[in-house]
């Protein structure tokens, strides 16, 4: 009897025990997943997105702005009828029926993507098919306001590896992290319909919207530049081109056009060797052009004035002999008539007047061998030879600007600096940053660097004057304006020699020059109806510039 | 005294069905404004879905793009050479005397 009592009680322990070791396993072991699983199912959470930025031309009118579209997604255990709902949806969205019906039935998957970023007009019409089982997610994509203007300034949006919104090359690679902003999140506990309690208990993080970006582009002066170009290539029969325009002052970027280019909106659909802009990223040797700088550098250390004269003739140096483009000589001329005749071997004498270490040193103070520090994301720098590996030969040639790679934007810049009493910019793309709440970023223009003093920058803004009233390009210049410029025809080097018929026509000037409104280069890469700037990049950046003196409302002077 | 506190507890029961009724009526009225709130939201996600649609259709028509084409259909051409003229400098005067013969 008593055995029994005790086995009794000893049973009743046992199942105390028991009791209280699940209770330690539910309430403690388990507890964090338990209460994972019950706040989802009575608190709902939300990722509030927040919009990218948009960019904006300098009036404020749009150029890149975010529009409405969606993932358009099925769940194929909903699907009733997957082979005719894949021939419906197929041609809305541009897709092979065969392959959305191949993704509809992948084994074992609840949740299946079939088209990114749909415009809302299609997702409207794929509603009113009221198709079981497809489901749409808000995804935002870009509109390039402008198609393929300024679509190498600007980059583009595509994915990164997680699937995530991320930008690449110019303004949109660039600024990826101010234009993205940070997602926000939303807790609300919910009812048993899934309607949100008020007075229940609520988290909320506010999402911060991307920044939007005012550029210093002038989307008239783009359109005019992009235009311009596109007529200079089929004129003058040009493999490809670009045009970059700065103001001087400030080292704004006012337009920058380059052909081939794509449309950012489109890029899948084009080249991958295209996403790189050629103005920041892209080399050439400048030729005639790059004398305006060499002789500045000699005014500058007071080697020569306009008036010193030399005596033409071809120049020896080591086993090469330098001879001017057309073998044509003009006895004694002076420096301004070393432009005007745009003479190489006018430029070996000046060369050796301001002496290697000079020559060197101002190669570097007009900010070649470096990046500028444009905001874009994809600029790069041609190296400039150390000091000690410049031979004679080669410091003849850069005097005429063979032997040198450039970048346009490096070019543009540092004739800017001739407009701007000698001052070097630091170019920029965006003016300010603008936040959703109204605070705003200005990017305040900066100097450099004064290169040459404002006396010189005068001297040699004339020559350029001179250079151009009465040089090969004269024909083509608008009357009645003083323009300071220098037209270049380089050859093109190929497989360690230079192409004796590719050469790359270009002409680089600002105006007005008194008070310089803008500063402009123009390069045609291998033109075939003529290789010589003058008749060729010339007449198209004179063109260029009328266009500009009558939307600046600019009368002869 | 013993009146007072007999009458406050014979009150209590009432009172207690009244705030139980209220409290019903209360909740349900939160429970079905929680359904409202979910309403609200899905028409201010339309409004600015509607907001964005239109910004987009103003920046296109509003696009230089669209405007040239316009422009080109309407017979606009850009302005040549000769019909650019400017009417001299800062130096001429704003009219002419001109004094009879």
């Amino acid at each position: 009897m008593i055995a029994r009592i005790w086995m009794t009680f000893g049973l009743f322990l046992l199942g105390f025990f028991f009791v209280v070791f699940r209770l330690f396993y539910w309430q403690v072991v388990v507890a964090d997943r338990l209460r994972i699983v019950a706040a989802s199912q009575y608190f709902y959470e939300l990722t509030i997105p927040a919009s990218r930025g948009s960019i904006f031309a300098s009036d404020g009118s749009p150029l890149v702005i975010n529009q409405s579209a969606y993932l358009v997604y099925a769940n194929p255990r909903l699907l009733t009828d997957p082979k005719r709902i894949s021939r419906d949806l197929a041609p809305l969205l541009s897709l092979d029926p065969g392959q959305v019906l191949s993704l509809m039935q992948e084994p074992g998957r609840v949740w299946v993507p079939l088209a990114h970023k749909v415009e809302s007009s299609v997702v409207d019409t794929i509603k009113a098919l009221n198709l079981k089982g497809i489901g749409f997610e808000k995804e935002p994509r870009r509109y390039y306001v402008e198609a393929s203007m300024a679509g190498q300034l600007l980059g583009f949006v595509g994915s990164d590896t997680n699937g995530n919104d991320k930008g690449y090359f110019g303004l949109e690679g660039y600024y990826d992290r101010e234009l993205r902003g940070k997602d926000g999140v939303v807790q609300l506990e919910k009812d048993a319909k899934g309607a949100p309690i008020l007075i229940g208990e609520a988290h909320r993080i506010e999402p911060q919207d991307g920044r939007s970006l005012l550029l210093w582009l002038d989307r008239a002066v783009q359109q005019i530049a992009q235009r311009r170009l596109d007529e200079g290539l089929r004129k003058y029969g040009a493999q490809a081109g670009s045009v970059v325009i700065m103001d001087p002052s400030t080292g704004g970027v006012l337009a920058m056009a380059s052909i081939p280019n794509y449309d950012p909106g489109r890029f899948v659909q084009f080249d991958k060797d295209l996403y790189k802009n050629p103005i920041v990223a892209g080399s050439f040797e400048p030729g005639s052009t790059f004398k305006t700088l060499m002789m500045s550098s000699a005014l500058n250390e007071r080697k020569v004035t306009p008036t010193t004269t030399m005596d033409e003739a071809p120049v020896q140096i080591g086993d090469y002999t330098i001879r001017t483009w057309n073998d044509q000589y003009h006895g004694a001329i002076t420096m301004s008539q070393v432009l005007e005749y745009s003479s190489n071997v006018g430029m070996v004498f000046v060369e050796k007047k301001i002496g290697k270490e000079k020559i060197i040193d101002y190669i570097r103070a007009f900010g070649f061998g470096q990046p500028t520090g444009i905001d874009l994301e994809d600029e790069s720098s041609p190296a400039i030879r150390s000091e000690n590996d410049w031979k004679d030969i080669d410091l003849a040639t850069a005097s005429f600007g063979q032997g040198i790679a450039v970048t346009p934007l490096q070019m543009v810049r540092a004739v800017g600096a001739l407009a701007n009493g000698g001052w070097l910019m630091e170019p920029h793309a965006v003016k300010e940053i603008r936040e959703e709440r109204g605070r705003i970023i200005r990017i305040a223009p900066k100097r450099v660097r004064q290169v040459i003093d404002a006396s010189s920058a005068s001297v040699i803004t004339e020559m350029m004057i001179a250079a151009v009233d009465r040089g090969e390009a004269k024909w083509a210049k608008p009357a009645g304006y003083r323009i300071a410029g220098k037209t270049g025809t380089a050859q093109i080097p190929v497989a360690g020699h230079y192409d004796a018929q590719k050469t790359i026509a270009s002409f680089v000037g600002f105006a007005p020059a008194d008070n310089p409104k803008f500063v402009m280069l123009v390069t045609l890469r291998e033109p075939t109806s003529s290789p010589w700037g003058s008749e060729t990049a010339a007449p198209l950046f004179f063109t260029i510039a009328r266009d500009l003196f009558t939307y600046y409302g600019i009368p002869p002077q | 005294m013993k009146r007072i506190v007999q009458i406050t507890l014979s009150c209590i029961p009432p009172l207690a069905l009244v705030l139980l009724v209220v409290e019903l009526i209360v909740s349900n009225e939160l429970a079905g404004l929680g359904q409202r709130l979910a309403h609200i939201d899905i028409a201010l996600t339309q409004a600015r879905q509607e907001r964005e649609t239109l910004i987009t259709q103003v920046a296109s028509a509003s696009s230089l793009f669209a405007i040239q084409a316009k422009a080109d259909e309407l017979g606009f051409r850009p302005p040549t050479k000769d019909q650019v003229i400017s009417l001299g400098t800062d130096r001429l005067p704003v009219a002419f005397h001109s004094t009879p013969q």
